[in-house]
């Protein structure tokens, strides 16, 4: 079982990776750039919230898998799974916690409301290999900790990249366009020619 | 006052003289001896096709980047000559061509020409061609059988060591083909002996540091020495994983890359040795590829954070001297 | 320096805002999942740009009526309301876009239902609670929808006419070369940065057409004015450069002040 899990969390890490591979994006990344402490902790949210919501999604998509508008509510579902989850804790926060809701206050909506998060609750639902909640939980921390260190990976590159001596055209986000889709390129290599859809 | 226009850091050796390039260029051309050799003439009209090919693109990519066409950099003649052997010699003429031109458009054009790119160009443009015609770079043709100009279907083609190994099946090569390179492989990476003698003159000539090959083919053994199929001892795996796909050949030739090679010696250990793990993963786990042509691409994006590491490792340790001081 | 013609062009941007100068993924780099892997050929990015449309408008309609509706204390809700907002109005989007091709939402996936929660219905500053007026939403919005259009037909044209050789699913004779790995999300970042870099070029471009053909004109010293005089009349002859009879017995200037 332990194999399984490790296997499964360093799939999800590397070969199908929420952000080079799946090009998922979150909303809010621009003014985190510039900090590895702040990516931390983005990272460190969105991977705890889909260690939460990823055994609850599991539970809930196996009761209304059978229905026969399943395609219609799957995603309006898991979204409010989220959005309950986000409530929840941010008002626990509020009430209970409120040194720690002004640490984390302000990135809490972009961590827990995102397309890596609600994509990896929907592709998980999809996936006939993560038939018990272990494997979820394993496939949605490795695909959390694989989207923030993919953040890290490109914050190391930034000064890299604006020392170089780019024409004005490339300058900014040409260039990490383009590095990501190197790097993206790179895990090729892992993955084989498959669109992951 | 003179101002110093490098890119940063500014602790660099003279990786930007063309001396150097055309060292590299120099300890090239005895592999495309040998592929002549075994393929014919062919093959070194694939190389003159590449080199070519990569020498436009990158006048042509040096003219948009506003500093006038660079007639003299050898950099993109060492790029068309890597491409080229490690290319099946019965390959058809218009994919090196398009591997050279990718590299040099997409990885060096963008980034400010020679001296700024941050990946291998020619890692690269063989990522590219594997993901577009990964069916026909891995079907190699038999060795001492002349190919004509234009290949046909008739040629024979067959596996290589590294697919064979890839699917669990043990390759059998006699140790007279070992020595000499002669069994099926890309057009340049099949002779161990030839590219060992030019790592020793790239030794020489102080274009390589002796402990950046050692490091990656020491992580290579390590694993193949553990990790291996039951039928065989681990000495003959390890020479099995050496000898299969272009292993030998990255580990002289693309990873000692003067400008995406990290600049301290720490860090240019500690790449190696990542270059050296993401191979063999790769060749455990990942699709049939060149993986470590995958595996190189995938390290150079580590480049910067292992000299900001052995950086930080360097402050720290003066900080701790002066301290006990 | 006549800079009239820079004048013209910083309108048209400004005109043109979202489409051109702050295009949401060439110039802010949201909405990538959409451009970079799901947008694989003409057909699924006009699907995706419709499915865009249909739960943008909604959202930035409704999200400023609520808002004003809602007290003070539950304003943080804004953000998952978006997304509900976003994912109710997806499910007769699927219906609509499946109309199109049966094959585009297979080779889509889960990618449409992304579209509500897209990075892109977070960026609008028009979907706020301060903001009153309807049009200027309406436009605000289409421009941006317009922007990723643009982006998503580019992306998905050369996506698949380099990749299947196919144009609308109608084979193309003289594409001979199939580059595969084009529909791969590596090449569609490269893709991306390439079309960015693009528009910035195209945008420092007409710049400088603009700046040179302000050149030709007067130059600022013709412009420059003294105290107590009326500037001169457009001298149409410029080699000559005389003033013109009728401004001068009116323009002397008074001996005292001279001094000053």
């Amino acid at each position: 079982m332990m194999m399984k899990f490790f296997a499964i969390f360093v799939a999800a890490l590397t070969a199908e990776n929420l952000f080079f591979t799946r090009a998922f994006d979150v909303y809010g990344l621009r003014e985190l750039h510039r900090s590895p402490k702040k990516m931390l902790l983005f990272g460190g949210l969105t991977t705890a919230v889909l260690a939460v919501a990823g055994p609850v999604a599991y539970g809930i998509n196996k009761l209304i898998y059978g229905l026969p508008f399943y395609y219609y509510i799957n995603g309006i579902t898991h979204l409010l799974i989220l959005v309950g989850l986000y409530a929840g804790v941010y008002w626990l926060l509020k009430k209970y916690q409120p040194k720690v809701f002004e640490l984390v206050g302000k990135y809490l909506p972009y961590a827990a409301i995102n397309c890596c998060t609600f994509g990896s609750l929907l592709l998980a639902a999809k996936d006939t290999e993560l038939d018990r909640w272990w494997k979820a939980l394993a496939y949605h921390c490795g695909a959390g900790i694989g989207f923030t260190l993919a953040m890290l990976l490109l914050w190391s590159v930034r000064q890299r990249l604006s020392s170089c001596h780019a024409s004005k055209s490339f300058r900014g986000l040409p260039l990490q366009m383009i590095t990501v889709g190197l790097i993206a390129l790179a895990l090729v290599g892992l993955t084989g020619n498959q669109l992951p859809a | 006052m003179s101002v110093n226009e490098r890119p940063f850091p500014h602790i660099r050796s003279e990786e930007r003289s063309p001396l150097m390039m055309l060292d590299t260029a120099i300890a090239l051309i005895p592999p495309f001896f040998m592929a002549c050799f075994y393929y014919g003439v062919r093959s070194l009209a694939m190389g003159a096709m590449t080199i070519t090919a990569a020498i436009c693109a990158n006048w042509i990519s040096s003219l948009f980047n506003g500093r006038g066409i660079e007639w003299w950099d050898a950099s993109p003649v060492v790029t068309g000559m890597i491409v080229a052997l490690m290319m099946p010699a019965s390959i058809p003429f218009y994919i090196p061509v398009i591997a050279a031109v990718f590299g040099i458009l997409v990885v060096k054009f963008p980034f400010g020409g020679t001296g700024n790119n941050l990946f291998n160009p020619a890692a690269a443009g063989l990522a590219f061609v594997s993901v577009c015609f990964g069916d026909q770079l891995l079907s190699y043709p038999v060795p001492l059988e002349p190919l004509p100009m234009t290949v046909d279907e008739g040629i024979k083609l067959v596996q290589g060591p590294a697919s064979m190994l890839k699917m669990g099946a043990i390759p059998t090569i006699s140790v007279e083909q070992l020595a000499l390179g002669n069994f099926a492989g890309p057009m340049g990476t099949t002779n161990i002996l030839v590219i060992a003698a030019c790592l020793v003159y790239l030794l020489v000539r102080k274009n390589v540091k002796w402990y950046v090959p050692a490091a990656y083919l020491a992580t290579v053994s390590c694993f193949a020495a553990c990790i291996h199929h039951e039928n065989i001892t681990a000495g003959e795996s390890i020479v099995l994983e050496l000898v299969a796909g272009s292993l030998m050949f990255v580990a002289v030739y693309m990873l000692s890359e003067p400008v995406t090679l990290p600049k301290r010696p720490m860090a240019k250990v500690l790449y190696a040795v990542t270059a050296g793990i993401i191979t063999m993963l790769f060749r455990y786990y990942g699709v049939a590829i060149q993986s470590a042509v995958f595996a190189l691409l995938l390290t150079n994006a580590f480049s910067p954070l292992f000299d900001y590491m052995a950086e930080r490792a360097r402050v720290l340790e003066r900080r701790a001297i002066r301290e006990n001081e | 320096m006549k800079m009239n013609k820079n004048h013209w062009y910083a309108r048209f941007l400004r005109g043109t805002k979202g489409v051109f100068r702050g295009n949401p993924v060439l110039g802010a780099g949201l909405a990538l999942p959409f451009v970079v892997v799901a947008a694989s050929s003409l057909q699924t990015a006009v699907g995706l740009s419709i499915g865009a449309l249909l739960t943008m408008l909604p959202v930035g309609l409704l999200i400023p009526l609520i808002m004003q509706k809602i007290p003070e204390q539950f304003r943080w809700l804004d953000y998952p309301l978006r997304a509900l907002i976003a994912a109710l109005f997806l499910m007769p989007t699927r219906v609509i876009v499946g109309a199109i091709s049966p094959a585009l939402m297979d080779s889509v996936g889960v990618y449409f239902s992304l579209l509500c929660v897209s990075t892109l219905l977070f960026a609008s500053r028009a979907m706020t609670v301060e903001e009153q007026r309807l049009e200027k939403v309406l436009l605000e919005l289409t421009r941006l929808w317009l922007g990723l259009t643009m982006v998503l037909l580019l992306v998905g044209i050369c996506r698949e006419v380099l990749g299947n050789g196919t144009l609308w699913g109608k084979p193309l004779t003289w594409m001979k070369i199939r580059f595969s790995a084009v529909m791969v999300s590596g090449l569609g970042f490269i893709l991306l940065g390439f079309i960015a870099a693009l528009g910035q070029k195209i945008h420092r471009s007409v710049l400088f057409v603009c700046l040179w053909i302000g050149k030709n004109g007067r130059t600022v010293k013709d412009k420059i004015v003294h105290f107590g005089e009326r500037p001169p009349k457009e001298n149409k002859n410029k080699i000559s450069g005389e003033i013109p009879e009728e401004t001068a017995d009116h323009e002397q200037i008074p001996e005292g002040k001279e001094q000053e």
